[in-house]
């Protein structure tokens, strides 16, 4: 039976937490403030905590619903933003879909069923992230970090299946290509 | 008339290959994509590399922490809720 022990919480899970947090919202202030009403969440519901999961697994599942709040609210606020998406793909193709001589992809050099180990590769990749403008960025991490299905995030963010399809589309484009100009070079 | 409405733009196929990845293509589209990717090296890169993208994405990590001075802030409200 697992127990809760909130005088350890901020030494044992603050800085686990705030990693989450700041991966998935790209804002160091919004990810602290996440990690505290977590905590302060965690307290007024201990008495909803029934000991069959652990501790940390409870409090990340508090994060994680306060992460989709914050999500749903920066969704409906952003979702002008699609109407621009969708002029913008002119960035890689042009008017006959064919890639654009600017945009065209190189080669790597690397093997692609490789897993890279090196440090500064995954500083880039995170760096590319904080690139993307924040709806595309939200619903890329849905579904690539999260690992959600496109229907749920549909239904969390409330967008249309063909909005996803544009964001997640966009969302390839542009990692694709920061991290072809940002790590390759290297 | 066939070869017409076999070819399908590289806008059309990257586009495929994310509908693919979530096994939301159609037969006829994925013959299609079949058919584009083995003559565009372009969007074949951009398959492979598409593929490398989501691999690593899920190892993405920070190493941001809270100052120790924050630490102590945070647990003293922790304690303060605590004596309530």
């Amino acid at each position: 039976m697992n127990k809760l022990y909130p005088q350890n919480w901020v030494k044992n899970y603050s800085d686990m937490l705030l990693r989450f947090a700041l991966l998935r919202t790209n804002n160091i202030e919004q990810a602290k403030d996440l990690v505290q009403e977590t905590f302060l969440a965690g307290l007024r519901n201990v008495e909803t905590f029934k000991g069959d999961i652990s501790e940390k697994n409870w409090l990340f599942l508090i994060l994680k619903n306060k992460i989709i709040d914050h999500y749903r609210k920066k969704a409906s606020s952003l979702i002008v933003e699609i109407d621009v998406l969708l002029e913008k793909s002119t960035d890689y193709f042009d008017e006959a879909g064919h890639w654009k001589e600017s945009a065209f992809p190189k080669e790597w050099g690397v093997n692609y069923d490789d897993t890279v180990e090196k440090e500064e590769f995954y500083e880039i990749l995170n760096k590319c992230m904080q690139k993307l403008s924040e709806l595309i960025r939200i619903v890329f991490t849905m579904k690539y970090l999260d690992e959600k299905e496109s229907e749920e995030i549909c239904k969390e963010l409330a967008i249309s299946s063909s909005n996803y399809w544009v964001i997640i589309h966009r969302a390839k484009l542009q990692m694709r290509k920061c991290l072809e100009k940002n790590w390759i070079s290297i | 008339m066939i070869f017409k409405n076999t070819m399908i733009t590289c806008e059309s196929a990257t586009q495929f290959i994310s509908q693919k990845e979530e096994h939301r293509l159609s037969v006829s589209r994925r013959i299609k994509l079949f058919i584009h990717l083995a003559i565009c090296k372009f969007c074949r890169l951009f398959e492979m590399q598409n593929r490398f993208l989501i691999h690593h994405i899920k190892h993405a990590s920070t190493t941001a922490s809270l100052s120790e001075f924050e630490k102590e802030a945070l647990q003293n409200k922790i304690n303060s809720e605590l004596k309530k």
